[in-house]
């Protein structure tokens, strides 16, 4: 556990946001990632669970789904889906019943593949302040609290991945989905978080961070093979 | 404080918190100490409980997000003496072994089946995936689901018990099999035996017994060196170097002692400088001793710096941050092939560490043993039409990843002798090693081990135990350290990397003439285990193939990465991948067949060990030996035949297999690894064991033996059950407490069926021989050797017969009253070898380099497995971690020394939900000098699988690879230099 100093669980979202206003202040969703930070903090933490952040609804093919969802819920909910596919997929069970929708949005992994899987499906992250905005234009601030997401869940879908092992956070990942009569493309693990590939997007012009399990060169290179996988999967 | 309130295990519970305060640390607080530590971000599942009917880590959740839910731990499930049938499951098809994750595993599965009474085997390894096992592969916790389903839904579950394979060989011979002849259709977890005619049929031995631990684990119980409550109990931090190689030049640690809750700040000076060799080995530990409690000098990132001991983990985490050290940052080297160069920094350049081969290159030991001439092999070798064969390969660090870490617990009792519980492989070691680094008598001095939540050789060290006992003997309070498991990578212990070279001379008859076998070991900043890791290597890697000219030579060298050790195989796994990825290489080269090749070159029934007695601690010059020790059992050839068969060894040939035409970026390929491994160090390995006979006819055996989680505890006392014709139950064993019982070296050297169970055995028949002549006695008859014991009576010839209640009653009460109780000890003369063939499928993404492993199966002689069960769980679990060193585990630094994945995930080993379809197969052969037939069988299953997934890999996209692990760039490099991708 980080050495927080303080916390707090809010009712209601005036009460958190009036919280999460004094700086030193940190949004808790699951915890995976800020408990499972050791260095030492004086943080504190204001808990989002009692917000009433955990809805699912689907209308005409749309999720709207609050922050507060844990994985597990998202990948029975959407099981068959690619959103239930890249749920399943995050975490491992005893760490997928605690993360967060909003969670992994914020966090914003250079690997995550529900992130990237949400980038390929037209994501819309929601706001407390009631502003919105499309996931594809910009990974979220952490200092915004996010209260849901909603995202195309249906269409074709296709994921690529290149890891260690099957199991194995992927090195490099690449996610379709076809929405309507386009093909949405995102990848993961070629920039510091996952990127959409818009009609104009370079791959090549991309420049990743190596690190041991894959160089720059390796994850350019993989890149592009599975993303002409995707493509000829969904073509 | 932050008062909480929740339901635990169905009762409302109030209590307070800390904001930083997990929710396991609060639930261990109460109590719940099947709530386990594996690491503070949660993956290993360790402390998983049920959180509103869900699996949670509890480790990621603050005990304040708690509030007001439901939690559950196993403790729930234990409302009466008789296990709940998913507890009984579990411990019917042997599920645990070490059961440190047990309670997480029963209660995921009690979660799973409430949501779905019939979950397919994905659903369940899908559960399975958020509990990090290192020790099972999985295997059968799948099964205890499956049966824990079936008892749940009424289904009557059958005994568990081995699959009885007819042989495929006849008297040894090598055997071609079937291939429409298809493998046994049963449960992965179910060992294939196939008997020995050799072997008699025994009451005991050899049965699937239930191990003698299994209600504690399944229960949770309080088992574990952690699961003990002291009054006023200190916790240590330790203070670890952020540095590679650098000088301490000053410490000031005034603000730390002045940090209120602080008891001690230990560091270089104050701490008596007595120089010591960590590795728990037999006395006296190979030099050079060359380590201290605190030095003035790191040679590691995570290095001791200082310790604090302080009223809480945190207060002494917080102090430790208020040390100041100013460091004189030295350069470093971790290349095992740069550190002997010159200009390189010099790594012990301290007065006082003596027997350092060449201290200004940084060469520990250089290591040397022959058999004929190698150098004249080589050097006639055209004349003689002969062919030369040369290959380097580089092997790895990686880490053995117990879940449960290193822990040690001092504290001074009534009579002020220090106590220390710990978890160590070695507790009779560690009492020697430790005494004179606290400047204290051996006798006052008590070393308690409880069960241990896995070791795999981590735990042959006496690593932290020197540093609570300094600590509670200054602050004289009991004093808790547990390594987190950044810790565990950076400052324990690891396996060697190495730089291998072989050079074999091949006559025309395709025959070996010599074997040269030049090792690079790095055995980083410190000996321990470097001097007797790189001679068994040189032993693994020269002894399976016979050739007559044979020559070992290595340079163990210092370097700066953090310190390898002991790990299971010790030695040989690195050996053997390059061993036999270098036959596998001369077989193609000459254009043979790869197994036909070896064959006519392994060792056979009789054949010598010929250069066994020349390497090791006790090594024999040739002078000194009346004749080489000799192969006197073997089940090799049937190893092979049914590994074979097992994994479809024909389908190499088939090219629509091969390259499948639905997956045009798929190559299958199939490897192939022939492994022989050592029981025990001959001369050396001791074990003792007494045993006493108890009113009611049970009896009370003690052993210093260590079970890591093997069984072995369940294994002895089989045997001396077998021996007095009694029940496993009535054997209440115990394991292991420097004062109460008999010596043992510990666990390690695949010695303690082997060794500790021929101790066992020995103390059982003195026992016997008593029980015997006491039921003479009582029969009137006057040849007591003739009267037989069983079924937990004493039978004379005529068919009459007593209880053993009835002569424990007499004995101890009666008449001519004594104790009647059994003691020995045994060290061996032998080393029989276990054999065993390895064979692993994989695919290969042409495209990505990215290898699946699709299926391992191991057949192996491990003579007479005395428990079937545990035995192949032991090699399930060993094949698994096998293939974490073969594929994906690594460790990867910064440029500064720094090691940069060190947490699960980063450094990746296998979940529940990946494994491959691992298949294990018992063949049985007699070994004479082994208690009832047993060989080894806890370490040769670390050996096969890396060369056999390289051979897999070469077979499937024809390129050799001869450096691991086999990561997606790695093999995409190999294959583009190669021109394949």
């Amino acid at each position: 556990m980080p050495l927080i100093a303080g916390y707090h669980r809010p009712t209601d979202l005036t009460e958190a946001l009036d919280l999460l206003s004094t700086p030193g202040r940190i949004a808790l969703a699951g915890g995976t990632v800020i408990n499972a930070d050791r260095e030492p903090s004086d943080l504190e933490v204001v808990d989002l669970q009692s917000l009433n952040l955990d809805d699912i609804t689907v209308e005409n093919g749309v999720a709207q789904v609050g922050a507060m969802v844990r994985l597990d819920n998202l990948a029975h909910t959407f099981s068959g889906d690619l959103i239930g596919e890249a749920s399943q997929r995050e975490l491992p069970s005893t760490l997928r019943t605690l993360a967060t929708v909003g969670g992994t949005v914020g966090a914003a992994m250079r690997d995550s593949l529900l992130l990237t899987a949400m980038l390929a499906s037209a994501c819309n992250v929601h706001y407390a302040d009631g502003e919105s905005a499309p996931l594809t234009s910009a990974i979220p601030s952490a200092n915004r609290l996010i209260t849901r997401v909603d995202f195309v869940a249906h269409g074709e879908w296709s994921i690529h991945s290149t890891a260690r092992t099957p199991k194995d956070t992927p090195i490099v990942a690449a996610v379709g989905r076809r929405i309507g009569d386009r093909l949405h493309l995102a990848i993961s693990g070629v920039a510091d978080t996952p990127v959409f590939l818009s009609d104009t997007t370079d791959l090549t012009s991309l420049e990743p961070r190596g690190d041991f399990r894959g160089s720059a060169e390796y994850r350019l290179d993989v890149a592009q093979t599975l993303v002409r996988r995707i493509e000829k999967e969904l073509a | 404080m932050i008062p909480i309130r929740f339901t635990l295990n169905g009762k409302p519970l109030s209590t307070s918190c800390l904001a930083h305060d997990s929710l396991r640390t609060i639930l261990r607080r109460e109590g719940m100490f099947s709530v386990h530590f594996g690491s503070h971000s949660g993956e290993t599942g360790a402390g998983a409980i049920l959180l509103d009917g869900k699996l949670v880590s509890s480790d990621v959740v603050l005990a304040a997000q708690a509030d007001g839910h439901d939690i559950v731990t196993v403790e729930s499930l234990n409302t009466s003496p008789e296990l709940h049938p998913i507890q009984a499951a579990f411990t019917a098809v042997g599920a645990f072994q070490s059961g440190y994750s047990a309670g997480a595993m029963i209660l995921g599965t009690l979660s799973l089946l409430k949501r779905n009474p019939d979950p397919t085997e994905s659903e369940i390894r899908d559960m399975l995936s958020g509990i990090l096992d290192r020790e099972t592969a999985y295997v059968k916790p799948v099964e205890a689901v499956m049966r824990a389903a079936a008892l749940m839904r009424g289904d009557v579950a059958e005994p568990f018990a081995p699959a009885i394979l007819p042989p495929l060989t006849q008297h040894g011979n090598a055997a071609r099999y079937d291939e429409n002849d298809a493998p046994p259709v049963v449960s992965a977890a179910v060992p294939r035996l196939i008997p020995s005619r050799d072997v008699p049929d025994m009451a005991v031995v050899g049965k699937p017994e239930i191990k003698v631990d299994a209600v504690r684990l399944a229960k949770g119980n309080p088992a574990f060196t952690d699961d003990i409550d002291l009054r006023n109990m200190l916790y240590a931090r330790v203070l670890r170097s952020p540095h590679a190689h650098a000088r301490i030049v000053e410490i000031d640690d005034s603000e730390a002692r002045s940090f209120p809750g602080v008891h001690a700040v230990l560091h270089y000076w104050n701490t008596a400088r007595v120089k010591y060799a960590s590795g728990g080995q037999s006395w006296p530990n190979p030099h050079p001793h060359d380590q201290v409690s605190f030095d003035n000098k790191v040679r590691h990132v995570g290095d001791r710096v200082a310790v604090v001991a302080a009223e809480t983990p945190e207060i002494a985490e917080a102090a430790c941050r208020l040390i100041k050290v100013t460091y004189e940052v030295l350069p470093a080297v971790l290349d095992e092939r740069e550190t002997m160069l010159e200009g390189a920094p010099v790594i012990h350049d301290e007065a006082d560490t003596t027997e350092i081969h060449d201290r200004d290159r940084n060469i520990v030991h250089h290591i040397a043993a022959k058999r004929g001439d190698p150098d004249a092999a080589v050097a006639n070798a055209d004349a003689n039409g002969h062919k030369v064969f040369t290959q380097t390969f580089r092997v790895h660090q990686v880490q053995q990843c117990p879940i449960e870490p290193h822990i040690s617990i001092a504290w001074l009792d009534e009579d002020e002798r220090l106590v220390i519980r710990t978890a160590t492989q070695v507790p009779f070691h560690a009492r020697r090693m430790v005494a004179p680094l606290l400047d204290r008598d051996i006798k006052d001095i008590r070393v308690v081990k409880p069960r241990i939540g896995g070791g795999f050789g981590a735990k042959q060290e006496m690593l932290i135990e020197d540093i609570v006992g300094h600590l509670a003997q200054v602050t004289r309070r009991p004093v808790r350290l547990e390594l987190d498991r950044s810790e565990e990578f950076i400052g324990s212990r690891t396996r060697h990397p190495q730089t291998l070279t072989f050079t074999s001379v091949v006559d025309g008859d395709g025959k070996l003439v010599s074997q040269d076998l030049y090792i690079i070991g790095n055995t980083g900043p410190y000996g321990t285990h470097g001097y007797t890791v790189q001679t068994v290597a040189g032993l693994r890697g020269l002894t399976q193939y016979n050739a007559p000219n044979k020559r070992f030579r290595c340079d163990v060298v210092y370097t700066n990465i953090p310190v390898p050790g002991a790990y299971r195989g010790y030695g040989a796994p690195q050996a053997e991948f390059a061993l036999e990825a270098h036959m596998e290489d001369i077989a193609r080269s000459l254009g043979e067949d790869v197994i036909e090749f070896k064959r006519r070159n392994w060792l056979r029934l009789g054949d010598e060990l010929n250069i066994a007695p020349h390497l090791g601690e006790r090594a024999a010059s040739d002078e000194e030996l009346d004749e080489y020790p000799k192969v006197l059992s073997t089940g090799l050839e049937e190893c092979v035949a049914q590994a074979l068969r097992e994994i479809g060894w024909h389908r190499r040939n088939d090219p629509a297999w091969k390259a499948p035409a639905d997956r045009p970026n798929i190559r299958r390929g199939l490897g192939f690894a022939y492994c022989m491994h050592g029981t025990a160090i001959p001369f050396l390995d001791m074990g003792g064991c007494s045993i006493k006979l108890n009113d009611d006819g049970s009896f009370n055996m003690l052993v210093g033996a260590t079970d890591l989680g093997t069984g072995a505890d369940t294994v002895l006392g089989q045997i001396a059950a077998e021996v007095l014709g009694v029940p496993l139950e009535d054997i209440k064993v115990y394991s292991s407490d420097t004062d109460m019982t008999p010596f043992d070296t510990g666990a390690y050297a695949s010695s303690t069926t082997y060794i500790s169970g021929t101790a066992a055995m020995r103390a059982a028949e003195a026992a016997r021989a008593r029980i015997k002549e006491r039921a003479a006695m009582l029969l009137g008859i006057e040849q007591p050797c003739s009267i037989e014991l069983r079924d937990r009576r004493a039978y004379a010839p005529d068919g009459r017969s007593v209880s053993m209640e009835e002569i424990a009653l007499d004995s101890l009460h009666m008449q001519e009253q004594e104790q009647i109780m059994g003691t020995a000890s045994y060290v061996s003369p032998e080393c029989p070898p276990p054999f065993a063939a390895q064979v692993v499928e994989v695919e290969v993404d042409i495209d990505t380099g990215q290898v699946t492993v699709v299926k391992m199966a191991m057949a192996v002689d491990c003579g007479v497995a005395i428990n079937p069960v545990t035995a192949s769980g032991q090699v399930e679990g060993g094949m698994l971690q096998a293939l974490g060193y073969a594929h994906c585990e690594e460790y990867a630094f910064d440029s500064d020394g720094r090691m940069v994945n060190d947490s699960f995930g980063p450094y990746h080993i296998y979940r529940a939900d990946e494994v491959p379809e691992t298949v294990v197969y018992l063949v049985q052969t007699m070994e004479d000098s082994g208690p009832f037939g047993a060989k080894a069988v806890a370490e040769i299953p670390k050996d096969g699988v890396a060369p056999a997934m390289r051979n897999a890999i070469l077979d499937a996209v024809g390129v050799a690879m001869n450096e691991i692990p086999f990561t997606p760039e790695r093999v995409w490099s190999a294959m583009r230099a190669a021109g394949t991708a």
